[in-house]
């Protein structure tokens, strides 16, 4: 206990926390986003977008987070504009832009003498090396995350629904799905300092795959998956200090665990309201 | 008495393929309409494109005088695939979505009461059976309080149950101002309802006796 308190009197250890609490309670409203909208083939390119990104960053000595920012929201243009020509599908897209950033990515990393250790640093990260301003970042991405689904509310309800009914309404179907994809993809850049390229999902996609079970609307969805995301990033930011363990890791276990407990809990529910039917 | 729907000449082509060669067409307001007609006559796509969700290759729709804001309801022969959730109570009130707050509550309410949905309020759409979710979407459709309702095939893939409650939110409809066009083939709604019927073939549409 008292090398716990000890541990939370260091700079990096209380940015982490911070980090890890806010991104946890804010991500998985990306993660909804992601889920609801099929985005998980443009997710696992954005997530090679930060691979691409990160390398950039240590080949030419940049800002890491504001990089892979950029090369994001870049993929997500050229993606959204790829969408517009409809020459192909989003998610054969992503799959053709997933393989060319990794190509690339290798090539950068082999022309510009990237050492093979920092590139994989980008793959697992830690929250301990968050900084004063990859929090204000991740502050800002967060707010901006809660306001919009908040205010927008609505609109996400009907565009999730149905983008037919949405555009019959005379709504801009296409302008706030950019908007949903542009924040994904700075949630996903914005997580993989904390979480590693690799391990994204776990603050992102699997908080919402627990809230859904069970859960009758979309408001329960956003709330439940948020309060998740909050409980696990803490409880696993602790356990892996306690335990002297990586972060990333411990989270991505923690939430899958969890996962499976909800789905074993789930059929169990499911079985004895069968059973209750029945009865009655 | 003016028209709400006015269709000059329209043209739509998919590719190479001719799917409405030349149809006009003028609906008044507060008309109801069915629309039947053979697979691939161009019933969907007629209602897509008066959505502006259908490029047109040629001639004209102009909906409330071609008004910007002019408000459409559309409910789709299966709406929604997802294995997210949204309540039915959300579903309405997409509808009611531009009203504010303090109206917002209570047109949503009524509308899942007019059309027997109260109960399912707090249930998630996607887990309803197909009547079930029929009912929730002409509720949705009822709290839009639209100048224009668009049903595509509102009874199809429904039991007779199903059917028969969607066909007496529909019967209930009369009473109100909105103009209605439905597509459909079932002739069972064409009986129970007594509205029009519009025959399309071919790209084009004559009145049924």
């Amino acid at each position: 206990m008292g090398n716990l308190i000890f541990l939370f009197s260091l700079k990096p250890i209380v940015l982490g926390l911070i980090g890890m609490a806010v991104s946890g309670f804010s991500f998985p409203i990306a993660g909804v986003i992601i889920l609801n909208n099929g985005l998980i083939p443009m997710r696992y390119m954005l997530m090679h977008g930060v691979i691409l990104g990160g390398t950039l960053a240590i080949a030419w000595n940049l800002p890491m987070v504001l990089m892979v920012m950029l090369t994001n929201i870049l993929l997500v243009l050229l993606m959204m504009a790829v969408n517009r020509s409809r020459s192909m599908t989003l998610a054969n897209a992503s799959t053709a832009m997933m393989v060319s950033t990794m190509g690339l990515a290798s090539l950068i990393s082999h022309v510009l003498d990237v050492p093979s250790k920092d590139t994989l640093e980008v793959l697992w990260g830690s929250p301990f090396a968050l900084t004063t301003g990859d929090i204000v970042v991740i502050g800002l991405l967060s707010v901006a995350l809660v306001v919009y689904c908040s205010v927008c509310f609505d609109i996400i309800c009907v565009v999730f629904f149905d983008k037919d009914i949405a555009g019959a309404m005379g709504l801009n179907v296409r302008r706030h799905y950019t908007v949903m994809v542009m924040m994904t993809a700075l949630a996903v850049a914005v997580s993989m300092k904390a979480m590693g390229a690799l391990l994204v999902d776990a603050l992102l996609v699997l908080p919402v795959l627990i809230a859904a079970r069970g859960a009758q609307g979309l408001k329960q969805l956003f709330v439940r998956s948020s309060l998740i995301g909050l409980a696990l990033s803490i409880s696993g930011y602790i356990v892996a200090l306690v335990w002297n363990l990586p972060v990333s890791g411990v989270l991505a276990l923690m939430s899958a665990v969890l996962y499976g407990v909800s789905s074993i809990w789930n059929v169990h529910l499911k079985r004895r309201n069968i059973i209750c039917s029945r009865r009655k | 008495m003016g028209s709400l729907v006015e269709i000059r000449n329209l043209h739509v082509q998919y590719g190479l393929r001719t799917v409405i060669d030349d149809l006009s067409l003028v609906v008044r307001p507060s008309e109801k309409i069915l629309l039947s007609g053979p697979n691939g006559c161009g019933k969907t796509t007629l209602l897509r494109c008066m959505m502006k969700l259908q490029k047109i290759s040629g001639g004209s729709i102009l909906i409330d005088g071609g008004s910007d804001s002019a408000d459409i309801a559309y409910c789709k022969q299966e709406t929604g695939h997802s294995n997210y959730p949204l309540s039915a109570r959300e579903v309405v009130a997409i509808g009611a979505m531009r009203r504010n707050r303090s109206e917002r509550r209570e047109i949503v309410e009524f509308a899942l009461d007019q059309t027997g949905c109260s109960k399912l309020a707090g249930r998630n759409f996607f887990s309803l059976s197909g009547g079930e979710k029929q009912r929730v979407s002409l509720a949705r459709c009822l709290a839009q309080d639209p100048s224009l309702l668009l049903l595509d095939e509102p009874t199809s893939f429904l039991d007779e149950e199903g059917c028969d409650s969607v066909l007496n939110v529909l019967n209930s409809l009369d009473s109100r101002q909105m103009t209605v066009i439905a597509v459909t083939h079932d002739l069972l709604m064409t009986r129970r309802l007594g509205w029009k019927v519009l025959r399309m073939d071919k790209g084009g549409v004559q009145w049924a006796t």
